[in-house]
């Protein structure tokens, strides 16, 4: 089966919604989550797969998430009809109520971090219910010493605790950039851990100043990412759920929308036939 | 050895201040001091952006918001995500700290009440949904009080109530200053009564929901027509929402009536 393709929804992308190859939105909650809302934030838009994408759970933080927050995000799944709700392998605090570092990263990939995580997520998913839950990975800006690799500390938590993997291409595609990690690896190594998939794609920009791949969301998604696209398509065959277009700034005209939904789509379409004809092959 | 509670607590409680050095010998070998520098420049811009737009209206009443907003910054290490208590509130008290114009402390206030508004709407969302509900009908309807003998009559659940100094000596109706903030579907309207109304919607509140005989009596000085009209008035600026009994079986409806702010004596 192929995955739904669509965009991160934006004021900017609402009007091309109805187009063929946009058959699943992700909502970002704090958009959706105004409080005097009256009315879904799709407003009636039909989707095959909705999914409802959150910053904040710090799901690898000690303590588990506010449930309240919890609630809210099933509300807001409940209202615009969705099948998942997605958040970042990463701690936004270490104290409930305390400091706030201000922009979700990844922990240091420890045997202590593994636990709390995995807790957190055991109690996020009891909360969630039938809405799957699934964990992306992070563009890291720098890294905390640890004891095992990100590959492993993102292996163990998809295998003990049968969450989703939300890969971001893109961020994978930055830390090969920047710190020299595989993207390949990565993606070859996590994908088969994974129950079920989503993919974020983007564009980012090499940025002179800090010597620094940026996963900005203003760009079109660049071809080496497309590439790393097909590959994990490949290997998470029949399980890849939605893929997702994200973009936040420098947004194109009509055409620009439509031809990267339509390509996302088309490369599903191609990857999926090649399978077929290699599977008839043998 | 600290554990792992320890180091992510010092580790939020040094980026959260926009500190470096502190968080540096816990890095890998190929992260360094310029990394933590780009991430703490990306966190405190995303911060000062965000409240640059919260602030817009605000802002209209100070002409050094953006110095204020840089200064709150560098003061006030930031605090992890709350649903109930969100930046943008905290920088009002904040900046609430300050010396301000009645005309300055006015805009605080509208921003607040607004704020305000938002957390009686996430408390009492069953609520606020079937308040809206109502007064859509009763606008479609146009609801004639005198029609409907047999119908409850709701306070908005989402109202707060406030008193702005200069604002207050434009409308000379509204001496006091007493205004209320109201949700009308999905946006806050200020709403300025009249003594009378406001005396009226203050026994209301003590009642609500009421049916429309216990609201024709609530002040024995005023006659059936005139309660018809302020009746009539408030439903007109969102306030009130009159409906038959069976309509209303909202869970907890009655309850969040009680929790909304008085007006002032």
């Amino acid at each position: 089966m192929l995955p739904a393709t669509g965009y991160a929804m934006r004021d900017e992308n609402r009007p091309y919604a109805d187009d063929p190859a946009w058959t699943a939105v992700e909502i970002d909650f704090k958009r959706a989550d105004h409080p005097l809302r009256t009315e879904p934030f799709l407003q009636g838009l039909a989707f095959d797969y909705v999914s409802v994408h959150t910053l904040d759970l710090s799901i690898c933080s000690p303590e588990p998430p506010d449930p309240q927050y919890l609630d809210a995000l099933v509300e807001v799944a409940h209202e615009n009809g969705a099948q998942a709700i997605t958040d970042h392998l990463g701690f936004t605090h270490g104290v409930k109520g305390g400091a706030g570092v201000g922009h979700v990263m990844a922990p240091p990939f420890t045997e202590a971090a593994l636990d709390s995580t995995c807790r957190n997520i055991d109690v996020i998913q009891r909360h969630f219910g039938n809405f799957k839950f699934y964990v992306e990975n992070l563009a890291h800006f720098f890294a905390w010493q640890g004891e095992i690799d990100e590959i492993t500390f993102m292996k163990r938590v998809l295998e003990r605790t049968g969450c989703g993997l939300l890969l971001d291409v893109t961020n994978s595609y930055a830390n090969q950039q920047n710190f020299g990690d595989d993207a390949g690896d990565f993606i070859r190594a996590v994908m088969p851990a994974a129950s079920r998939v989503q993919m974020h794609l983007a564009g980012g920009y090499f940025d002179e100043r800090w010597g620094r791949y940026i996963d900005s969301h203003s760009e079109s998604i660049p071809p080496e990412v497309w590439t790393l696209y097909q590959e994990a398509l490949a290997i998470g065959a029949g399980k890849v759920d939605a893929v997702f277009i994200e973009r936040d700034w420098k947004f194109p005209r009509e055409e620009g929308w439509r031809n990267e939904v339509h390509r996302a789509q088309h490369l599903a379409a191609v990857v999926a036939q090649r399978a077929q004809t290699a599977e008839f092959a043998r | 050895m600290k554990t792992y509670e320890q180091c992510l607590a010092d580790w939020s409680d040094e980026l959260a201040a926009a500190r470096t050095h502190h968080v540096l010998s816990d890095l890998t070998v190929d992260c360094s001091v310029r990394d933590v520098e780009r991430f703490l420049e990306n966190a405190v811009g995303e911060r000062r952006r965000m409240l640059s737009e919260e602030m817009d209206l605000v802002g209209l009443a100070f002409d050094d918001m953006e110095r204020l907003i840089d200064e709150y910054v560098a003061l006030t290490p930031r605090k992890t995500f709350e649903l109930h208590e969100r930046e943008p509130q905290r920088f009002l008290r904040w900046l609430r700290r300050l010396p301000l114009t009645p005309q300055q402390a006015d805009y605080v206030t509208y921003q607040e009440s607004e704020y305000a508004c938002y957390e009686l709407a996430r408390t009492n969302r069953t609520a606020h949904l079937a308040f809206q509900r109502m007064r859509n009908q009763c606008v479609t309807e146009d609801f004639e009080p005198l029609d409907h003998a047999d119908c409850l009559l709701y306070l908005n659940p989402v109202c707060v109530w406030s008193q702005l100094e200069v604002a207050a000596t434009v409308d000379s109706s509204a001496a006091s200053g007493d205004v209320a903030f109201i949700a009308i579907d999905s946006r806050i309207e200020m709403l300025w009564l009249s003594d009378e109304q406001r005396d009226f919607v203050a026994r209301l509140n003590v009642h609500a929901p009421t049916d429309w005989t216990a609201a024709a009596n609530v002040d024995a000085r005023l006659s059936l027509h005139a309660v018809n009209a302020l009746v009539r008035q408030l439903v007109a600026g969102g306030l009130l929402a009159g409906s038959a009994v069976e309509q209303t079986s909202t869970p907890n409806f009655g309850i969040d009536l009680k929790q909304i702010n008085q007006p002032h004596a």
